[in-house]
């Protein structure tokens, strides 16, 4: 820089500090301008809060009047013991301590909730916040509200829980704000008990089973004859499960006439192909622009996923010593985790688990009395109506024979960055519209009206039996069904799918129904119809997303299940264990054993025979193999790519020959060729019984090319397939095709920032294993896995990947992330905790 | 005063008084003194520009006094969020960067304002 003179050095310097200054002062890109984001003191780089330590500390809180006595037992495993000689200092703490640790996840769940997340983030999620609005999340919340007593359990719990999260949030330092709200410019709000239902909302929606099924499976129906559907999408499955309540176990269920034999499940009740709904986003423009194509992309939302086990055992299984369970929920494997550990003691509870952030209470876990684990139910909870709308009178719709108006509900979404969006959300009698335009589309779902599952989980936590727990589960669990298993410290067993599960009189509930009013919910399965089995004599109940009952169960619950592998291996296991204690629970739930293998790796090998492979090395990797997918098994990898190739071959001439593209779901959903289809859905079971008791079944013969095929050269075709793929990325067979080198896991960001991701370690298992692995580079898996022996339930372990810390940078934030992969388990309640955490236990002290 | 030991004491002050202004969320405002300090360096472009540099040093020291680790890790995260290289790296060039700026920008003021007063007389 050179200057000619002071004064034109002095204009210069002015004019630059001027410049600087204004450079620093504005946001460009969506980040914060420099001087608050790069401030030293109060900026990304200002002074962070106190970070997590292990440890015991001593507290007195006064609110409202009332003196807490609080004793909290930070565990070095992210687990927090919070014991209380009173019912608000612990659900006030619990809220206080969420909130420490979790409050961007719990800020981004609440905002997601309510809709309005592009408050936050912008424009890029606007057509996710449509959709939550559609769902009605504050409308029902509110409902919630007004229904519960101002007395009762749940209220006061959710009061002191919210004056929790409150009281930290009113004393942060906005210095010492998390950094994505730094980034985002943004300052949490004060919770109300609203906000808490609101993410009760959210989570039911996404544990809610079926999502949009049927409007992709509308196109099978209309697309394909109905001796296709039948053949390839059976109404029950082909294949081999063993369903969760068997009718031989229980068949007092079986008895009612219900209401399956009066519906058409392989023929589509509304089919109007020629007008498709790819071709109708701009004319829903008035509802945000929402079209269906995008609808279902905010739908697939990264917590939505469905997988699970668990068990329960008494009886001839422990030599009548005692009753144990173990559960282990298979989520995204995020960080932070969408779990939170804590064990809760207060007069009349000592309650230990896990609970997602922004939930008082514990949800999987166990009190002194009895333990619980769920998996998901996997049953239809949304039903999908196509209304007739005359263009005309576009608030009404045509129902038993009368126009109707719909009970309109104008939001206003605020958008950052962009001009608010406004929208209409109709609701009629049989649901809410989510697709608009000149074939409107309503979703009816289970969790359109209030429920309260919170209060399930609040009155579980101080349950007394499985009978206790079977009463709370019937009264207050009716959204987003889970198979909860149960055992006790009576030596008592059971399992409990209980909730709504829709009736209706008529049409094809796999579909899109007629939105005339006849294909309507009539009510719900009664609950003494509902299935559930309660101390079996063969002492053992289970359950891994399979399907829920046998084929003459009289009421249709649903379709599209897990493939029921990871049952058939749990079922296996169960009916050839004795004694079983805490290590084999353990080593049942961390069995790497693919089941499908002992349905097709004889098929395999037999079919390598015949075709005069019978002496190469890949004949000898398999032939040696004993199924379990083991970091270092060769054969493990082969048979992963081959059993995809398998599915694909065969099924894929059919997707082309009846064109179901991938606007249509192909690729995306199991029963299209989704990346899930090798572990889940109705096409791979179709090949399990082909194969097994149909080899020449004309359904292996390619419809594109008209060439026959039988089991045997699609088995051949798919592992040519699989060689040639192998052999290109990793050279001859070689340590390079050890499942481990293919195979990881890692814990990805829950907020999507891929450089908060951990790194990815070789990992064991697939997705038809108990100890599940999905994808080959995972972040989806048990995310917490507990055994809990009801005898002396304080020795129960359990763990979940990741730490309690949200902030990358903390040594709390991936800490069990490498034990959870190497299947370590930790002492919930450990030995050194203060006595008060023993509360109901032998020499416990009262809290 | 010896103006060696002059220029010393004002690259001091300089430095202090950008780490106490970084350190009590005033860190834009770090020109401030420095329009002072370069009352100083009339006629000393050079020796005023080293100025910049102390004042970015005590702004980094702001960061360095307390949880150094913790701050550059935040440093790390921010480019991570917003996709930059080399972790922290750029993140605290740019802002050593514009405290760079600031301050010797603001010591120019100082230097040419009193250069042209004198002329003026």
């Amino acid at each position: 820089m050179s200057f000619t003179g002071s004064k034109t050095r002095f204009i210069v310097s002015i004019i630059s500090i001027a410049i600087v200054l204004v450079m620093i002062s504005v946001s460009f890109a969506g980040i914060p301008p420099f001087y608050k984001l790069l401030n030293p003191a109060t900026g990304i780089m200002a002074p962070g809060p106190l970070p997590y330590s292990p440890g015991e500390k001593n507290l007195t809180v006064n609110v409202n009047g009332e003196t807490s006595n609080i004793i909290v037992n930070m565990q070095s495993d992210g687990f927090i013991g919070i014991a209380s000689n009173n019912t608000r200092g612990v659900y006030y703490e619990q809220g206080y301590l969420e909130a420490k640790y979790r409050l961007e996840e719990m800020t981004i769940l609440e905002l997601t909730a309510q809709g309005n997340l592009s408050s936050v983030v912008g424009p890029s999620v606007v057509s996710m916040d449509v959709f939550y609005r559609e769902l009605m999340d504050n409308q029902v919340a509110q409902e919630e509200l007004n229904n519960l007593s101002r007395t009762g359990t749940t209220y006061l719990a959710l009061q002191y829980f919210v004056e929790g999260i409150n009281a930290y949030i009113s004393n942060l330092n906005p210095a010492q704000l998390p950094i994505l709200f730094k980034v985002l410019s943004f300052s949490p709000q004060l919770w109300t008990i609203k906000d808490v239902l609101e993410v009760q909302q959210l989570f039911l929606w996404e544990n809610s089973a079926g999502g949009l099924d049927p409007i992709y499976f509308n196109y099978a129906l209309e697309k394909m004859p109905e001796n296709v559907v039948k053949a390839l999408y059976p109404a029950y499955p082909a294949g081999v499960q063993n369903p969760i309540v068997p009718y031989s176990v229980n068949p007092s269920v079986y008895n009612e006439h219900g209401d399956i034999s009066n519906l058409s499940l392989y023929n589509a009740s509304w089919s109007n192909y020629t007008k498709p709904f790819t071709n109708m986003g701009t004319s829903s423009a008035n509802v945000g622009g929402l079209s269906l194509s995008q609808l279902l992309t905010s739908m697939r939302y990264p917590y939505k996923d469905f997988g699970s086990n668990d068990w329960a055992v008494n009886g001839p299984l422990t030599n009548n010593q005692s009753a144990l369970i173990a559960n282990d929920p298979h989520l995204t494997t995020s960080v932070p985790s969408i779990w939170m550990g804590f064990q809760l003691v207060s007069p009349g509870q000592n309650v230990v688990g896990v609970v997602f952030p922004g939930f008082p209470g514990v949800i999987l876990g166990h009190n002194p009395n009895v333990g619980w684990g769920a998996t998901n139910g996997q049953v239809q909870e949304t039903y999908f109506y196509e209304e007739s709308v005359n263009e005309s009178r576009p608030w009404y719709y045509y129902s038993n024979n009368s126009w109707v108006h719909f009970t309109i509900y104008n939001e206003t979404i605020n958008v950052k960055g962009a001009h608010s969006v406004q929208i209409e959300v109709k609701r009629a009698n049989n649901g809410v519209l989510v697709q608009n335009g000149c074939f409107p589309i309503a979703m009816d779902w289970t969790g359109l009206s209030p429920s309260y599952e919170i209060s399930f989980f609040l009155h579980i936590d101080k349950t007394g039996s499985v009978m206790q727990f079977q009463q709370n589960a019937s009264k207050y669990f009716k959204v987003a069904i889970q198979n909860w298993a149960v055992a006790d410290i009576y030596g008592n067993i059971g399992i409990f799918p209980y909730g709504d599960y829709p009736i209706i009189e008529k049409g094809n509930p796999r579909g899109i129904l007629p939105g005339t009013g006849g294909y309507n919910w009539v009510g719900f399965i009664p609950i003494n119809q509902e299935p559930y089995l309660y101390n079996p004599s063969r002492g053992y109940v289970f359950s891994a997303n399979q399907i829920t009952v046998s084929s003459n169960y009289p009421y249709y619950v649903g379709w599209d299940y897990e493939s029921g592998y990871r049952a058939d291996e749990i079922h296996l296991l169960l009916n050839s264990t004795k004694g079983f204690d805490t290590a084999k629970m353990e080593a049942v739930q961390l069995t790497i054993h693919d089941y499908t293998t002992n349905i097709f790796l004889p098929k395999l090998i037999s079919a390598m025979k015949e075709t005069g492979f019978g002496n190469s090395t890949i004949y000898n990797e398999l032939q040696n193999w004993n199924g379990n997918m083991t970091i270092n098994s060769t054969a493990a990898t082969i048979y992963y790519y081959w059993i995809q190739n398998f599915v694909n071959d065969v099924f894929s001439p059919y997707m082309t020959y009846y064109n179901i593209t991938a606007s249509e779901g192909l690729g995306q959903v199991s029963f299209f060729l989704g990346s899930d289809d090798y572990y889940h859905g109705p096409l791979i079971e179709d090949l399990v019984n082909w194969t097994m008791n149909y080899p020449d079944v004309q359904w292996f013969s390619n419809p594109v090319t008209g060439v026959h095929e039988t089991a045997t050269s699609q088995m051949m075709l798919a592992l040519n397939k699989t060689l040639s793929y192998l052999n290109n990325k990793y050279g001859k067979i070689s340590n390079s095709w050890q499942w481990g080198d293919i195979h990881k896991r890692y814990l990805s960001s829950l907020f999507g920032i891929n450089s908060f991701n951990t790194s990815e370690i070789p990992a064991a298992g697939d997705g038809n294993t108990i100890n599940a692995a999905y994808g080959t580079i995972s972040d989806f898996g048990p995310s917490w896995r507990m055994v809990a022996n009801m005898s002396h339930a304080y020795t129960s372990v359990g763990i979940y990947p990741g730490g309690i810390s949200e902030n990358p940078i903390s040594q709390y934030y991936e800490n069990d992330f490498v034990p959870w992969n190497d299947g370590i388990y930790y002492r919930l309640i450990p030995l050194t905790a203060p006595a008060q955490f023993f509360y109901m236990y032998p020499g416990g002290e009262s809290p | 005063m010896n103006k060696k030991v002059l220029f010393l004491l004002a690259y001091a002050v300089n430095l202090i008084s950008s780490l106490l202004l970084a350190v009590y969320g005033l860190w834009y405002l770090i020109f401030i003194p420095a329009l002072a300090i370069g009352l100083i360096f009339a006629g000393r472009e050079f020796k005023a520009s080293i100025a910049g540099i102390f004042g970015a040093i005590g702004v980094f020291f702001s960061i360095l006094v307390y949880q150094p680790g913790f701050r550059i890790g935040e440093a790390s995260l921010l480019a991570g969020i917003i996709g930059i290289p080399f972790g922290p790296v750029i993140v605290i060039l740019i802002m050593l960067v514009i405290s760079f700026l600031l301050v010797f920008l603001g010591t120019e003021i100082g230097c040419s304002t009193r250069n042209w007063k004198v002329q003026k007389v």
